[in-house]
């Protein structure tokens, strides 16, 4: 029987102590009455990937660490490991760490990076979004890390006009240090 | 000849971008040219209107003790001795302790969008890109007078 999405159900199963020893689980995909097609996920980013739908579909819950049980709606476990919401060049990395007091420093960009990708999904903005190192051509001692909005031509004026708004939201409870070293670009992709 | 004014060079780039047909050589001639509308509007305003924000971010750049000379060119805001600071960046630190966050981080964004207009030749710069941010220049202007 050919894959169908109407008689398709996505459902999927582990050992639980299985997972949480060797990070391998199964998941099964109903194809159909009857039929069953299951697929080994060998490490957690695969599996987390698998289950990376817009679509409502069976995923597992995790409380405290423990995966507990399967649930609905999208509620599947996300970590910025396993799917990043957005990239971080080498260069800016590497100046990142080594600010001094780098873990709240490192932490605190991260977070404006989530809220800005968190804002512009709620506008509806498609948005690629890249920690970057800027550095000033006319003044050296001028380079900080930035986050770059990179937004479809289209998207560049909505992207404008909600940015006084986004950087509210990004940078609520961000540390002055942290934000005077920090700057949010917008550009629309080539 | 005159005195030029800020606002000439953003009439400047509007000229430029009133023509739909604009090369990218003349849209990145309009982004550095409304950019500097942007940095010369807000200089001025932060020399007549907020001189004392202005001294005490100039203060924190220069790390060594002024001497009584240097401390009374900076107290007039000699324009001389000025030439020697990233105002720049002095600027946007001043913008940003007098709790204009917003403010700040877009003009800083759009010393960046300049930067990028003048330097980076390897970027595709649209005459829309170049249009929307002469346009957004224009509204910060706006709400820059009004601080």
């Amino acid at each position: 029987m050919a894959f169908s999405e109407e008689n398709s159900s996505l459902a999927s199963s582990f050992e639980k102590g299985e997972l949480e020893k060797v990070g391998v689980a199964s998941a099964s995909i109903e194809l159909g009455i009857g039929q069953k097609a299951t697929q080994v996920i060998r490490n957690e980013g695969e599996f987390f990937d698998l289950f990376r739908s817009h679509e409502p579909i069976l995923g597992l819950s995790k409380v405290e660490g423990v995966f507990t049980s399967a649930v609905t709606l999208n509620d599947y476990p996300v970590r910025p490991t396993a799917s990043p919401r957005y990239e971080i060049s080498r260069a800016a990395e590497d100046f990142i760490s080594r600010q001094k007091k780098s873990v709240k420093y490192k932490k605190e960009i991260f977070t404006v990076a989530d809220r800005t990708v968190e804002f512009l999904g709620k506008k509806g903005i498609f948005a690629n979004v890249l920690i970057s190192l800027f550095v000033d051509p006319e003044y050296t001692n001028w380079i900080e890390p930035r986050i770059r909005i990179e937004v479809q031509k289209e998207a560049l004026q909505k992207a404008y006009e909600v940015f006084t708004e986004l950087l509210d939201y990004s940078f609520t409870d961000v540390s002055n240090k942290t934000l005077k070293k920090l700057v949010v670009t917008v550009n629309s992709t080539q | 000849m005159g005195l030029i004014t800020p606002d000439k060079f953003l009439q400047f780039a509007k000229k430029i971008m009133s023509v739909k047909s604009a090369s990218e050589e003349e849209c990145r001639s309009a982004v550095s040219r409304a950019y500097y509308s942007l940095y010369h509007e807000t200089l001025q305003i932060m020399i007549s209107r907020y001189s004392l924000d202005l001294i005490v971010n100039i203060e924190k750049v220069k790390k060594k003790t002024l001497s009584n000379s240097e401390r009374a060119k900076l107290n007039s805001l000699d324009p001389d001795f000025l030439k020697q600071f990233n105002l720049h960046q002095i600027i946007f630190d001043t913008l940003f302790n007098m709790k204009y966050r917003a403010v700040a981080m877009t003009y800083k964004n759009f010393r960046i969008q300049r930067n990028q207009a003048d330097y980076d030749l390897k970027m595709n710069l649209s005459y829309n890109d170049a249009d929307v941010v002469v346009k957004n220049i224009d509204v910060l202007v706006s709400a820059i007078k009004s601080l």
